[in-house]
């Protein structure tokens, strides 16, 4: 089963109706892929003050229910290490930026996002190419 | 994230270890003492065709707003970028404060 390890960005443009390949995998329950979401996902999403009424982010988790969670444990923390020590990461790259690539590298999965260039000259990143996607039914 | 409690504990919280297992995703190991241990985990999540519509259309009404703005948060914005890229850098050279 492939491992799709998904960016905060591509929940922002899910939301603005792009990204449609994501409903498509939770909508009929693809058994080829898993969705991912790294908890720093979570953590960047919930910084948004939209977040802050207890009923948006109880929205949220049941969106986020359909994910399977990942924190940051000592195996990612170590290839996140590597990264920071060897500085094999690209300027405009945040730190949770480098601990979503280093869950993807541990999980052996791909990174789904919408800023590849933040993502550039990490060693041993995938990347996730949603065309790869057949869609089964038309999305309504 | 797994917690770790004892089953006294895991009674008098059930429901709320329910709810963090449903919508967080996160697991426990409850410890009945000198017996033995079980785990709490949340099995895929089933909804029906029609409840995932529902949370999906939900999502994405309640936060469109949020998200058709600059910036997501503060996160996102030129000022903290550039802070944050500084902080890596010295986290890069080993310096750390």
């Amino acid at each position: 089963m492939k491992k799709v390890i998904v960016d905060t960005n591509v929940l922002i443009d899910y939301v603005n109706g792009y990204t449609k390949w994501l409903e498509d995998v939770i909508r009929y329950e693809r058994s080829e892929i898993e969705l991912v979401l790294p908890t720093i996902v979570i953590a960047e999403y919930f910084t948004s003050t939209a977040l802050e009424k207890e009923d948006e982010a109880e929205v949220a988790d049941r969106m986020f229910s359909f994910f399977r969670k990942q924190d940051l444990n000592e195996e990612i923390a170590k290839v996140l290490g590597a990264i920071l020590r060897r500085k094999t990461y690209a300027q405009g790259a945040s730190l949770a930026d480098l601990i979503i690539a280093s869950s993807t590298i541990y999980l052996k999965g791909e990174l789904a996002t919408r800023n590849k260039a933040d993502f550039a000259k990490i060693p041993n990143l995938r990347f996730f190419n949603s065309s790869a996607i057949h869609l089964t039914q038309k999305i309504n | 994230m797994k917690h770790v409690l004892s089953a006294t504990e895991a009674r008098n919280r059930f429901f709320e270890i329910l709810n963090s297992v449903i919508y967080r995703g996160e697991e426990f190991i409850v410890e009945k003492k000198d017996v033995g241990t079980v785990r709490i985990l949340p099995d895929k999540p089933k909804h029906s065709p029609e409840e995932i519509k529902k949370i999906l259309k939900e999502f994405r009404q309640v936060f469109s707003k949020a998200a058709k703005r600059k910036y997501w948060s503060v996160i996102d914005t030129p000022a903290w970028k550039k802070k944050e890229s500084k902080y890596l850098e010295n986290l890069s050279k080993g310096i750390v404060k």
